[in-house]
């Protein structure tokens, strides 16, 4: 991956967050390769891979800049492309000095209770260095369900394997507790 | 991390006057935005069959082609074969009314004359000659807004254009707009436009099949009483179901008004069976068409509700009626829920940042 911390706005021209003037780069991003690896995708066939990467968004995210934070409305998932990101409890900030509860890298993905649920987000995602991510959006993973069946079967049970994976996890972690 | 140190106030002035700005813009250009809105409504209404056809196997091109000569296709047809009739009958009615008129002020002088023995105001108001004079306004005009919605060049050209490249592109213009929008505004907007598209697009094939619907049944009811201008009463029911509330009754008033006038097609079932006068009959086939509507067709076609007052509609009826004529008065209600849904999610978004 290259070296994207050093990106730097050339004017201080801003509207609304955004810098007009920052040269933005265009050069078509090759997705496949980063969505194949994820077990999200692992049991898709080829065609299957490419109704997915056309449905998904590619966002890029400035170091520090919030993906989303406790308490927006959750449309989709994310996937890390490059970079990495935080993930917080809400009310945690940088200034009380405590860490982050994850920090995720690529091929890492988040969010995805929100495919199904509409629901408020629990955690704030943060950009820790400047990243590119892959989001996947409940609209879209509907449309493909609805004229692709047996794709929206698998992505279905993929997600479902991953949430009972995570809920599994932290299932043990309470119960080791006690 | 908020890197901008502006005022809150500057960002919301400077949004509100972008807002006005394109408002004003878009109200400049209203006239260029019809055949536009045509073009986006033909586009949901075709955009389901074409992703049928596409995930069907058809290639992208080979199926909005199809769906695209399918649709222009049929219309085509319907106009070549329907328009010489619903022209014949316009011109008919226009033939016919100045010799019929007069026996409706007659008979309407008549009822004032005998109400006026009950309540003597009433003979003040010449009520027979004044709906005489505005139907005989409003049906000299009747033709030539017939010939101007059919004829009217730019339309005919720039509607299949446009509706063409919306079924094309629709996908990639909003992939791309939604690609520019800032991260924080990303979801938001996306949440949105989805919310929007849904229930724009159930609405539009929602109210389109419901007044197809009407209008058929209305065809055959009329036929079946045997009044004449069947075709042209029909199409005008499905019309008029456009509007709210007061579409139905605005769609019975001139059929009611013919029935009063005219005999009756000899041949014609209905009178046959129950010797009724006509005006019952016709009556009688609007309000079961009517009912049919909103027991069945309404509930189960729109699934969703437009959730406006109705007061509210009833002003949206009327702003649009004043601002873009009769289609203001049809894009009235889906215009302005795209309006509300966007303003709520404006609000919503501005509750979480205090923007």
């Amino acid at each position: 991956m290259h070296s994207p911390d050093k990106e730097k706005p050339a004017s201080s021209l801003t509207w609304m967050g955004t810098n007009l003037f920052r040269k933005r780069d265009r050069e078509p991003v090759e997705i496949r390769a980063s969505i194949e690896k994820i077990p999200l995708f692992r049991n898709l066939t080829k065609k299957e891979l490419r109704r997915v990467e056309e449905a998904l968004y590619l966002r890029r995210y400035r170091a520090d800049s919030f993906i989303f934070r406790a308490g927006d409305p959750g449309l989709g998932m994310y996937i890390i492309h490059t970079g990495s990101v935080w993930i917080q409890k809400p009310g945690q900030t940088d200034s009380d000095g405590s860490q982050p509860f994850l920090e995720l890298g690529p091929g890492d993905f988040f969010g995805e209770m929100a495919l199904f649920e509409e629901n408020v987000h629990l955690v704030s995602a943060r950009a820790r260095t400047n990243t590119t991510l892959l989001g996947f959006f409940r609209p879209d993973l509907m449309t493909l369900s609805h004229y692709y069946p047996r794709l929206g079967c698998k992505l279905l049970l993929a997600l479902g394997r991953v949430i009972s994976e995570r809920f599994r996890a932290s299932l043990e972690e309470v119960s080791g507790d006690a | 991390m908020d890197k901008e140190q502006r005022p809150y106030w500057f960002r919301r002035l400077a949004l509100v006057l972008i807002l006005l700005g394109a408002v004003f813009a878009l109200y400049i250009v209203r006239s260029a935005l019809i055949p536009l809105l045509i073009s986006m409504l033909i586009a949901y209404i075709l955009t389901p069959l074409a992703d049928y056809l596409e995930h069907k196997g058809f290639g992208r091109i080979p199926a909005i082609t199809t769906t695209f000569l399918l649709f222009f296709g049929l219309l085509f047809l319907m106009v070549l074969y329907l328009f010489p009739l619903i022209r014949n009958q316009a011109v008919d009615l226009t033939a016919a009314l100045p010799r019929t008129l007069p026996l409706l002020s007659a008979r309407i002088d008549e009822l004032q004359a005998r109400l006026a023995t009950y309540w003597p105001a009433i003979e003040q108001v010449d009520v027979g000659v004044r709906i005489q004079r505005a139907v005989l306004g409003t049906l000299n005009s009747l033709p030539a807004y017939v010939v101007n919605v059919f004829s009217i060049f730019p339309l005919l050209i720039l509607v299949p254009l446009i509706s063409f490249f919306f079924l094309k592109d629709g996908r990639k213009i909003r992939r791309g707009f939604l690609n520019s929008i800032p991260n924080p505004y990303f979801e938001t907007v996306m949440g949105l436009l989805y919310e929007v598209d849904r229930k724009i697009g159930s609405y539009v094939r929602g109210q389109l099949l419901r007044s197809t619907v009407i209008g058929c049944l209305t065809f055959f009811g009329l036929k079946l009483c045997g009044l004449q201008y069947s075709l042209l009463l029909a199409i005008f029911a499905g019309l008029m179901n456009f509007i709210p509330y007061a579409g139905p009754f605005i769609a019975t008033l001139p059929a009611v008004a013919l029935a009063i006038l005219h005999q009756a097609n000899p041949h014609a079932v209905l009178p046959l069976a129950f010797p009724l006068p006509l005006a019952a009959h016709v009556v009688l086939v609007y309000i079961v068409v009517q009912s049919l509507d909103a027991v069945w067709l309404a509930p189960y076609i729109l699934g969703w509700s437009v959730d406006i007052h109705p007061l509210g509609i009833v002003l949206l009826l009327l702003f649009g009626n004043q601002l873009f004529g009769w289609w203001g008065i049809i894009l009235a209600v889906p215009v302005a829920s795209i309006i509300k849904l966007t303003a709520q999610a404006i609000t919503r978004y501005y509750r979480i940042y205090e923007f």
